[in-house]
């Protein structure tokens, strides 16, 4: 099945299995920082942003967002930068495997709320696992960024 | 690990959707996809077509015009972050907020999640309280089922085959309302979780719904405890006596979860919450 995706702005027409998950074809088109992690919806490494809302991408299918605006953490723009240096000043990653994921949940948070407080970044981050046990530094990145 | 081969195709409109739903004894609906997807992962269903109805017109949104109108694709993030919603039926929102997490709830829909009816699916207890309608269209067209009697088993349903959920409607939510979960872990299914709705008349209980997952393998309505309050002066005491009541009407499953006894120690104290959080509303 044809499916258009544009994602950080550059539009992609791909030939996919219906069964194929969105979370395998942004990898294939090259967008690395989108991480498979437990593979079963649960510790959001895989988290992007479609049509602004932070999903899951290894609990979809890619058929189903066919015509969808995605934000991967690859994307440039202010927020996204801002987010970097913060989660860079406070030593926000550990192993890294979760950062692209916890990049994308603070970017969907902070696109809609410009000062959330520190409750509000832990409750909108909880979909987002670290295994590393680095929640801190994450959260003050965020409330900090 | 990835779903098996199927077929999809982007349902157009509801009755074409339907049509295909009832002809075609291998398709399934999918609308979010986030209790689907796992299970095609997992292989534990194997659709040969899925038919994607996301994207119809009129089975979304949300409206407190008149009774609360919520379409089967209204998102539980749509539903958490509706201000009016919010104002006018505030556990609802309330009980957004606690499924699974912010992922989850921008795809996951009301709809999908009734039609699902996982045992532990949050929305049937806060809307069996709430003494809400899913409304449904099939082939037959268009019936109300009372929330009560929609949920019949573990992932079963009174929909009949080709039967789409299209909405739900709240015709009368109590200010005094509260939805209490309790999960070992952040945005997990519930061990045990209560919904309370509660009116008082001169202080004096004049309404109450109760109604817990967790205690059964369905949601269950918690009708002897909701026929101790009947009446009485809103109290501790009343609550107390109304949970005692709760835990002992039910026989909760004994699982690697949690065992029986702590299931129904978990549902005394959480009646009791719940209660108390509905009258100071």
């Amino acid at each position: 099945m044809r499916v258009g995706l544009r994602v950080n702005g550059t539009f992609h027409e791909v030939d996919v299995e219906p069964r194929a998950l969105l979370v395998h074809v942004l990898r294939g088109l090259g967008y690395r920082s989108v991480r498979v992690g437990c593979d079963t919806a649960t510790c959001g490494a895989c988290t992007v942003l479609i049509d602004g809302r932070p999903a899951k991408s290894c609990n979809l299918l890619a058929v189903q967002v066919d015509g969808a605006e995605i934000v991967t953490a690859e994307h440039a723009d202010g927020l996204l930068e801002r987010l970097r240096k913060s989660f860079n000043a406070h030593h926000a990653a550990q192993c890294g495997y979760c950062t692209s994921g916890m990049l994308m949940a603070a970017y969907a948070l902070l696109s809609r709320r410009e000062r959330p407080s520190e409750d509000e970044v832990r409750e909108h981050m909880a979909g987002v696992l670290c295994r590393c046990t680095g929640y801190q530094n994450i959260v003050r990145a965020v409330v900090e960024a | 690990m990835f779903p098996p081969e199927l077929d999809y195709v982007r349902a157009r409109s509801l009755d074409e959707a339907i049509g295909v739903l009832a002809s075609r004894e291998d398709a399934v609906p999918i609308a979010g996809g986030q209790s689907l997807v796992p299970l095609l992962k997992l292989r534990a269903v194997s659709p040969g077509l899925l038919v994607d109805i996301r994207g119809l017109k009129g089975l979304g949104g949300v409206d407190v015009g008149g009774p609360i109108r919520i379409g089967a694709l209204a998102t539980h993030g749509d539903i958490e972050g509706h201000a009016e919603l919010r104002a006018r039926c505030p556990v609802m929102a309330e009980a957004a907020s606690k499924i699974a997490d912010v992922q989850v709830r921008s795809f996951g829909t009301v709809g999908g999640s009734l039609a699902h009816a996982d045992p532990l699916a949050d929305w049937p207890p806060v809307l069996m309280a709430l003494d809400a309608e899913v409304h449904v269209h099939g082939p037959s067209g268009s019936r109300a089922i009372p929330m009560g009697d929609f949920v019949r088993g573990p992932y079963t349903t009174a929909l009949e085959r080709g039967e789409l959920v299209t909405g739900i409607v709240v015709r009368d939510c109590p200010r005094g309302a509260a939805y209490l979960k309790y999960a070992y872990r952040h945005g997990d299914f519930a061990v045990v979780a209560v919904a309370a709705a509660l009116r008082a008349d001169g202080g004096h209980v004049s309404e109450a719904r109760l109604a817990a997952i967790g205690v059964a393998d369905r949601p269950l309505r918690l009708g002897q405890a909701e026929a101790r309050l009947a009446g009485v002066p809103v109290s501790e005491d009343a609550f107390a006596d109304a949970a005692e009541a709760a835990a002992r009407s039910v026989s909760p499953p004994d699982d690697h979860r949690a065992s029986s006894g702590y299931r129904r120690a978990l549902l005394a104290t959480l009646v009791k919450r719940a209660l108390r959080a509905a009258a100071g509303r």
